[in-house]
């Protein structure tokens, strides 16, 4: 049977549990290297792959034609992330002498490198402390399928691949202006990435094998193993267009980094949104709720149907709704607890808006036991609030909703019985934009992980933003 | 899906390694300990009970379970609430199969009047658990 098929019988509290600490994500990489290290007493070797605390370093590849930046943008990548940087020179430099000699003397003489000689330098290299306890980022190598699939055989998966790419004529002509500092080993380019200190500019040497016809003699060999190699990372491979100002690629890659790969965790989406009234909260909460089969839970109508239901509740509630003040946190809480604690809640996740509006209620929230995991501010400036609600009105007639600018009505009788909603009024328009504007800044302490999106583009494009970070894992903070 | 039987295959060897060390079943074992337990730092928690279970499998006694003779009592109890000592073996072996004993004995004694004594059930409830969270290759 179908393992992602099988009825999941997990208490609604151990997901959520398993997911605050990665139980999943810990199991994946423990069954990983199992499988992979086959040693003869698993306990031992589980107690021991635990206390070495290492699941969350970055492990990082990234390949590309000689000349598309890499040992630039990858050193930086290390840098950033704090982890070892791996490159072909210095696996050589820092391997066993004797391998070292022979590897040096292969190069000397320009033969390749077998591959069993590299396997064991990098899983030597790999298995340092620095690279356990810190991660990886290893440039230039694999440089055939082969290789790639030499270093995945013994169990050596990159949680991220970046594939730099640019074109092949951009590459030579860049190769021409490349330089190389003897003392450290940077690169820089005569036009593109000048040092600033006048001492390293005097040093500089031009790089060998980087002219034109060694370039070409290199993207030949290039593109002959590329196809290969990318078929070995289809999972977690990104392309980054090269060509662009270093600074733009090296955001782009460290973006990418910071993003965690999908997993198969069980993951039930508790959503919060957060926005100014006007700001698409419902639009979105009703767009969530139909592709995620999530509850879509609206504090407004929570309370309100309290009320129509006479609940115990909804009486207390009435008195405040009536004098149009905001019902006590109590009460509130009280209602959407029993919604959010109802079975369909609990196994297919619920999206809640227009709740909570103060710090008070975001603690009381996660107090009752209801912590989300996806919080998103939808970020729209006054203005187009205004803008948005109001120029909007109903015809009584037929029901349909117009917009002044947007969507305006087609004729002049349309247009003539047009009415408004009183609340839209400018004036309460901008009360409730206050109220809203004068909490935002002590929610948005309280959620951390909080999302910001900007909420003043198409409805369509607001929720695929939405979604992108609700399906993936949140990226790590670095 | 292949199945465990063909070894040969990189595939069929990771499943044969995987059932030989009762792999599986110590991680599900594993899971059911933090699921209960849900202790605050997981990976300390679960060291420790791996820790357990590899001194238990030198000395074969005090597997780490979810399960110890107090639930087999109430078990018991619960299926016979008239206290009259002994089960029914279909009450015995649903028992047995919901406390996740999977290889348990089909003709235990009293069987043939379907009056299963508590000292039976225990026994073999004991054994069972043993049996099931001894998750390691029999060496």
């Amino acid at each position: 049977m179908d393992q992602t098929k099988r009825p999941l019988l997990i208490p609604p509290e151990f997901s959520t549990y398993a997911e605050k600490h990665g139980i999943f994500e810990m199991y994946k990489k423990l069954m990983e290297q199992l499988i992979v290290g086959k040693p003869a007493d698993p306990v031992a070797f589980l107690i021991d792959l635990l206390k070495r605390d290492t699941h969350d370093v970055p492990q990082v590849i990234i390949i590309g034609p000689p000349a598309s930046g890499k040992k630039t943008i990858s050193k930086m990548c290390a840098t950033k992330l704090r982890t070892a940087h791996l490159t072909t020179e210095n696996l050589i430099m820092e391997a066993e002498t004797d391998l070292k000699m022979q590897m040096l003397d292969l190069q000397k003489k320009k033969q390749p490198i077998p591959i069993d000689v590299w396997v064991k330098v990098i899983e030597e290299r790999i298995k340092l402390p620095d690279c356990v306890r810190k991660g990886w980022v290893m440039e230039g190598f694999p440089q055939t399928r082969e290789q790639a699939l030499a270093i995945q055989s013994i169990g050596i998966h990159p949680k991220h691949c970046v594939l730099l790419d640019a074109p092949d004529t951009v590459l030579i002509e860049r190769a021409h202006g490349k330089r190389v500092d003897p003392k450290t080993g940077d690169i820089y380019h005569t036009t593109f990435d000048w040092p600033s200190s006048t001492e390293v500019q005097s040093r500089l040497e031009e790089a060998e094998g980087y002219g034109e016809d060694d370039m070409v003699e290199k993207l030949i060999e290039y593109h002959r193993h590329i196809d290969g190699i990318l078929t070995c990372f289809t999972k977690g491979l990104k392309s980054v267009n090269a060509d662009q100002p270093q600074a733009d690629v090296f955001l782009q890659v460290f973006t990418y980094l910071c993003g965690q790969a999908r997993t198969n965790a069980p993951h039930t989406p508790r959503v919060v949104l957060l926005g100014a009234t006007g700001s698409g909260k419902g639009v979105q909460a009703s767009l969530l709720a139909t592709k995620y089969n999530l509850v879509n839970v609206s504090c407004g109508s929570l309370i309100k149907q309290a009320i129509a239901d006479e609940t115990k509740e909804g009486q207390t509630a009435i008195p405040y709704v009536s004098k149009d003040m905001l019902v006590p946190d109590v009460t509130v809480m009280q209602i959407l607890r029993q919604r959010l604690s109802q079975m369909d809640c609990m196994s297919r996740g619920w999206v809640l808006h227009g709740y909570p509006r103060t710090r008070e209620q975001a603690e009381g929230l996660t107090k009752g036991g209801f912590v989300p995991n996806r919080v998103f501010f939808l970020n729209v400036p006054n203005d187009s609030v205004v803008e948005r609600l109001t120029l909007r009105a109903t015809d009584p007639i037929t029901g349909d909703r117009y917009h002044m600018l947007y969507n305006p009505p087609r004729t002049e009788d349309v247009k003539a019985r047009l009415q408004k909603l009183p609340k839209d009024e400018s004036e309460q328009v901008n009360k409730r934009l206050g109220t809203y504007n004068a909490y935002v800044e002590e929610i948005s302490d309280f959620y951390v992980d909080a999302q910001h999106v900007n909420a003043d583009q198409d409805p369509h494009t607001v929720f695929e933003c939405i979604e992108s970070m609700i399906v993936n894992p949140l990226p790590r903070k670095v | 899906m292949s199945t465990a039987g063909d070894v040969g295959t990189r595939d069929g060897e990771a499943r044969q390694y995987l059932e030989n060390h009762r792999v599986l079943e110590l991680f599900n074992n594993l899971t059911s300990q933090l699921m209960y337990n849900r202790p605050d730092e997981p990976k300390k928690f679960m060291i420790d009970v791996l820790e357990k279970l590899q001194k238990s499998k030198i000395t074969r006694l005090d597997y780490p379970c979810l399960f110890d003779d107090s639930n087999i009592q109430s078990v018991f109890g619960m299926l016979d609430p008239t206290n009259r000592g002994c089960i029914a073996f279909q009450q015995y072996s649903a028992a047995l199969t919901t406390l996740g004993v999977k290889d348990f004995d089909q003709s235990p004694e009293g069987s043939a009047e379907d009056r299963v004594t508590f000292e039976t059930f225990l026994k073999e409830a004991r054994k069972g658990l043993s049996e099931a969270s001894s998750t390691f290759a029999d060496s």
